[in-house]
């Protein structure tokens, strides 16, 4: 790993996304190269951090101390990942430990030298990068970038989206909103489980979906205002983050490249399903031509050219395509029984071209001269 | 008094040999005296369900047409040739004849291109009703409405025709209904076969008589068994309990009891 590539592994930091290249090339400039020996502890739990690391080569764990003695391995991370960014700025001690798991190359920024780098800057960024950590710390970022809308978002407006962001703890059974409320908020799941219910015209419930952590609730309640489609209700003792729609807007006026963002993910979503609103309507033809085996072979093939990361996508696709498979089993089924059951034959004869048939036969010159024979056989035969 | 019963149907496949041997051996079993003449000039068939084959066949049908010897000769005694078959051997003694066609392709040929002479035909089938003292004679005939089979229609007391419940089956059966009518031919009876377990039997019973105007002497169902046995033995002799046998030996008493 060069020195090229230490620049290159701290502007990937989530940390120093705001930080300007110049600021960046002089913190490269002060870094320092530790060669470690496997098993050296750099740091335990509780210390003050006085640095951050970036691996050059070799492996480490990030280990937290239990009472007992013991260790628990929360991550092994290897080159190129950056090791104490959340607790850096602030200099709170340590959330973990660190221990090499092999001979080991790595690069030091001196928490002072970072500092000092970004006091020489025009803009005081200090509070900022506090914030991120915060953020950083509680993973709202990292949440944030696997959601689907959010995935493709600039560092700045997920810092932002992310500062919106609303924890809401549910209990289990605690029913986060109601079919008909209206919709003026995102739920991102943090930790636990959701279903979604509608009840039927019976009033029994009927559980659409079960949705965990990092999957969304009522993101379309972001863009329209149309009332909850179902029902929400934690089914274990849940924490949601909630982002307001207001919150929202106001955060597509300071970044309009979220706008830009959103409709980019809809118009693949739009793409997404015309593509297989085109294969439905293939498989419809071929189940009304009785072309059962085969629709069910093209459905069961993965779509290719198509890749949506999106899993509520995807989700909703594979319940068509299941919806549609059992429909063709149940089609098949009703037709087999059918031909089973069927018990009344139906008689039709074309009259007119019966007419024709019999006169072709009995106009002829050999049907005259039949009947003619047939009444002296007859006779013959009576003696 | 005898009587000459046409065995017809519009198209082939509907198992007409097979009905017609069966419906012979039941009513030689039932101490009838009876013939069947396998008209089917064409394409001949009925001698192999009694056990024949061209080598056992002396004189044939058209032999007999082309004035190379008498009917009488030609007649071959089924219960003096029967074979080694469970089904076939209970007609011992049975006063049951056949008629050949003849299997030569060059006689078949001829026939075709000349045709026969209805007088020679109607003359052979009294002198064979008269020395062989029948009360039946059964004429299996040729599928479709061609010469040879109008010419049969006017020598019958009785059609027989047999149809399979489809369509082109209905359709041609209500030329060949016609026709026949337009014939005078006296009686006339419909026999459904081949018909599927899942119809309701009785329904089509109903239906085909409704339609036609014509008695439904029964309907016979498509069973595997019959197909499994092929030509080999005579179905109704050889399973006698079965379902298909039973309502053979009812058509039996119907033709019996027509006259």
């Amino acid at each position: 790993m060069t020195t090229m590539d230490l620049k290159t592994a701290l502007h990937e930091l989530a940390l120093f996304q705001i930080v300007p290249e110049e600021a960046i090339d002089k913190m490269v400039q002060r870094a320092e190269i530790k060669h470690l020996d496997s098993g050296t502890r750099l740091f335990s739990l509780g210390d003050p951090s006085d640095a951050l690391y970036v691996i050059k080569q070799g492996h480490v764990k990030i280990v937290l101390d239990e009472p007992d003695g013991s260790e628990r391995i929360l991550n092994q991370i290897g080159p190129g990942i950056g090791i104490g960014q959340i607790t850096v700025i602030s200099g709170d001690p340590r959330t973990a430990g660190m221990v090499t798991l092999e001979p080991t190359d790595i690069y030091l920024l001196h928490r002072e030298d970072i500092l000092a780098v970004l006091q020489g800057l025009p803009d005081d960024l200090v509070p900022q990068l506090r914030e991120i950590a915060a953020r950083l710390a509680l993973g709202y970022l990292d949440i944030l970038k696997r959601i689907p809308i959010f995935s493709t978002l600039s560092h700045e407006a997920l810092i932002e989206i992310a500062g919106r962001l609303e924890p809401v703890p549910c209990e289990e059974g605690e029913t986060l909103f109601y079919e008909g409320d209206e919709g003026d908020a995102l739920y991102i799941i943090e930790q636990g489980r959701v279903k979604i219910t509608k009840l039927d015209a019976s009033g029994t419930e009927l559980v659409l979906n079960e949705i965990g952590a990092g999957e969304t609730v009522g993101e379309l309640a972001l863009i329209d205002r149309a009332p909850r489609s179902a029902t929400v209700v934690a089914i274990v003792p849940s924490r949601l983050l909630r982002l307001d729609r207001d919150d929202f807007l106001d955060e597509i006026r300071n970044y309009p490249e979220i706008a830009l963002d959103i409709m980019r993910l809809f118009s693949q979503r739009i793409r997404f399903a015309s593509s297989y609103l085109e294969r439905i309507v293939d498989a419809s033809r071929e189940i009304a031509a009785g072309n059962y085996e085969q629709v069910k072979q093209q459905l069961a093939a993965p779509q290719t050219g198509m890749d949506s990361r999106d899993r509520a996508d995807r989700q909703l696709i594979d319940n068509l395509l299941t919806a549609f498979v059992g429909m063709i089993e149940e089609v098949q089924q009703r037709e087999q029984e059918l031909k089973e059951q069927v018990q009344k034959l139906t008689i039709q004869i074309d009259q007119a071209r019966r007419r024709e048939e019999v006169e072709s036969i009995t106009n002829s010159d050999f049907f005259a001269d039949l009947k003619a024979a047939a009444q002296k056989l007859r006779e013959e035969n009576e003696d | 008094m005898s009587h000459i019963i046409s065995i017809h149907s519009f198209r082939g496949g509907t198992g007409k040999s097979n009905t017609t041997a069966n419906l012979a051996c039941q009513l030689a079993l039932k101490g009838q005296r009876v013939a069947v003449v396998d008209s089917d000039i064409q394409s001949p068939g009925i001698h192999v369900l009694f056990g024949l084959d061209d080598s056992k066949m002396g004189n044939t049908l058209n032999d007999f047409l082309w004035g190379r010897c008498a009917i009488e000769e030609v007649a071959l005694n089924i219960g003096e040739h029967i074979e080694d078959a469970p089904g076939r051997n209970k007609l011992k003694g049975a006063d049951l004849w056949l008629i050949p066609s003849s299997m030569k392709s060059g006689e078949i040929s001829r026939v075709l291109r000349d045709g026969y002479d209805v007088n020679t035909l109607n003359k052979g089938l009294r002198d064979l009703r008269k020395s062989l003292d029948l009360d039946f004679l059964f004429i299996d005939t040729h599928p479709g409405l061609n010469e040879e089979t109008l010419l049969s229609l006017i020598l019958s007391d009785m059609l027989l025709i047999i149809l399979r419940p489809d369509q082109q089956d209905f359709q041609g059966t209500a030329v060949t209904i016609d026709v026949a009518r337009s014939l005078d031919v006296p009686e006339m009876r419909i026999l459904v076969n081949k018909a599927l377990d899942r119809y309701d039997f009785d329904q089509i019973r109903q239906d085909v008589t409704d339609i036609y105007g014509v008695q439904v002497v029964g309907v016979l169902p498509l069973t595997e068994d019959l197909v499994d046995l092929g030509s080999a033995d005579i179905f109704s002799l050889r399973y006698p309990d079965h379902q298909w046998s039973r309502t053979i030996a009812t058509i039996a008493d119907n033709i019996l009891n027509s006259f």
